[in-house]
């Protein structure tokens, strides 16, 4: 009986009260982004592969995030454009294969909270913050394992990292939103 | 006027075009290898134009740009030692040294990638990088040494390869190293037109110092591309051939092309040197699929 209420306890115990270290789950966290075309539509794209470590302890109110995005695995859903944006114009995928976020200060604000870190793209790190509307944590109804997830939005401007292909016809400005899922370690 | 700036046909034909051909007719007057200083000025401003003046980071597309508006000073430094040594067997070995030079400074520029292979894989991506850099300076610069009526073969074989990388790495590889590469060959033209103009001798050559500014940017481009975009290593190989076929106008029993008038000369010269571009052109196609923006 002892064992249940501890077991139930433990359960009911606000998840975020306790500091652990996650693992990004890559097969459920994508960096989207949007850029203006031309003036005529917004073109949404993907990088498909990312690995990454968070730390959190809502409790304490600190945490920490380090994502690693494959350049390489970026997807317009169409191989011509994609082969384009990894070309020395856009990304340099093959010169700089990563994409890398590691923040310097996380802020929580209620469920969500506010990231600041260094972002760098071919080369140029830049500080940035991203938005985090809400933190959920909890146990994976399938797997069973504690998972945190949230999505992350910020916007940035592609000159600044060195991106000046095709200015201004194809936008400057880039909507970057990261979906995360990452299991306790 | 900034909107005008952004268009890339300003950016890599028009402006380098006109600052060229300005510093072309001025820096004749003076200076023997003004020429030569019109295409590092014209190149030099669709820089500015295309990426801007930053050097950091230092990535292998602003190397590019280091390499060329440095390297055909270097290089033309080094065309004196061959005069000084009394041995012939030395003297060749000296006119390696551009080709070596460039070759070195090829492998600079794809390093980052380079250093992450293993093994053979190592020499299978530097080795066509390197000997096409190579051999490009050393073709150009074989040419670039004959004087006797090489005007039209030695413009040629600088304009062609300028026009047929733009137009391979443009279609196969990546649009900035297209209009860096049109940007030489837009000043080339503007040298030329230059030459053409003026009361030159009718065998004087655009020079040395011109024939290497414009050979290093499209030898590093074209390398480069295969490396850091997807221009089939063929494509060197085409492009390779330049030289020999601006070299076979020259040499005495051939002379295929000897006309009256040098604007004629100048153009029969370019359609045959071209030749080689065509495959070149052919093979990027195939390699870049249907084109869709």
């Amino acid at each position: 009986m002892k064992k249940i209420v501890i077991l139930v306890s433990a359960l009911l115990l606000p998840v975020g009260s306790m500091a652990a270290s996650y693992t990004i789950d890559p097969s459920h966290t994508y960096p989207n982004f949007t850029i203006d075309h031309l003036g005529f539509s917004t073109l949404h794209g993907r990088f498909g592969k990312t690995t990454g470590k968070l730390n959190l302890d809502q409790a304490k109110g600190t945490g920490s995030v380090d994502i690693v995005i494959d350049v390489a695995s970026v997807n317009t859903g169409f191989k011509k454009r994609d082969d384009h944006l990894r070309s020395p114009d856009f990304f340099n995928a093959v010169e700089f294969p990563e994409i890398t976020f590691k923040s310097t200060k996380v802020t929580f604000q209620g469920k969500g909270a506010t990231v600041v870190g260094d972002l760098t793209i071919m080369g140029v790190t830049k500080s940035v913050s991203l938005a985090v509307a809400s933190i959920n944590c909890g146990v994976h109804p399938i797997n069973k394992k504690q998972v945190c997830g949230f999505d992350a939005t910020t916007r940035l401007k592609r000159s600044d990292f060195g991106i000046k292909y095709a200015l201004p016809a194809v936008g400057d400005d880039v909507n970057l939103s990261i979906e995360v899922e990452a299991i306790k370690d | 006027m900034q909107e005008l700036l952004d268009n890339p046909a300003i950016q890599a034909a028009a402006a380098p075009f006109v600052v060229a051909l300005v510093l072309a007719l001025v820096l004749r007057r003076f200076l023997p290898g003004g020429t030569g200083l019109a295409i590092i000025g014209g190149f030099f401003v669709a820089v500015w134009l295309t990426t801007g003046l930053t050097l950091q980071p230092l990535t292998s597309t602003r190397k590019i740009i280091i390499c060329s508006l440095t390297l055909p000073f270097v290089v033309l430094l080094l065309e004196f030692i061959p005069a000084m040594p009394r041995s012939i067997w030395l003297k060749r070995m000296f006119r390696l040294l551009p080709a070596l030079l460039l070759a070195a400074a090829a492998l600079w520029i794809i390093w980052p990638v380079v250093r992450r292979q293993e093994g053979m894989a190592i020499w299978v991506m530097a080795s066509p990088v390197m000997l096409y850099a190579a051999v490009i300076i050393f073709g150009t610069g074989a040419l670039g040494r004959m004087q006797e009526r090489a005007f039209s073969a030695q413009a040629a074989n600088a304009l062609v390869l300028a026009m047929g990388t733009g137009v391979t790495t443009l279609i196969a590889a990546s649009a900035l190293y297209g209009q860096l590469a049109f940007a030489v060959s837009a000043a080339t033209g503007a040298v030329i037109v230059a030459g053409l103009l003026g009361s030159a001798e009718k065998s004087a050559g655009p020079g040395l110092l011109a024939m290497y500014a414009a050979a290093v940017p499209v030898a590093l481009l074209a390398a480069a591309a295969t490396v850091y975009a997807q221009l089939p290593v063929l494509v060197l190989l085409c492009l390779a051939l330049v030289p020999l076929f601006a070299w076979l106008l020259l040499i005495k029993p051939v002379r295929l092309i000897k006309l009256r008038q040098r604007w004629l000369e100048m153009i029969a010269a370019s359609l045959w040197v071209s030749i080689p571009v065509l495959p070149a052109i052919w093979l990027a196609w195939r390699a870049a699929g249907p084109v869709s923006f």
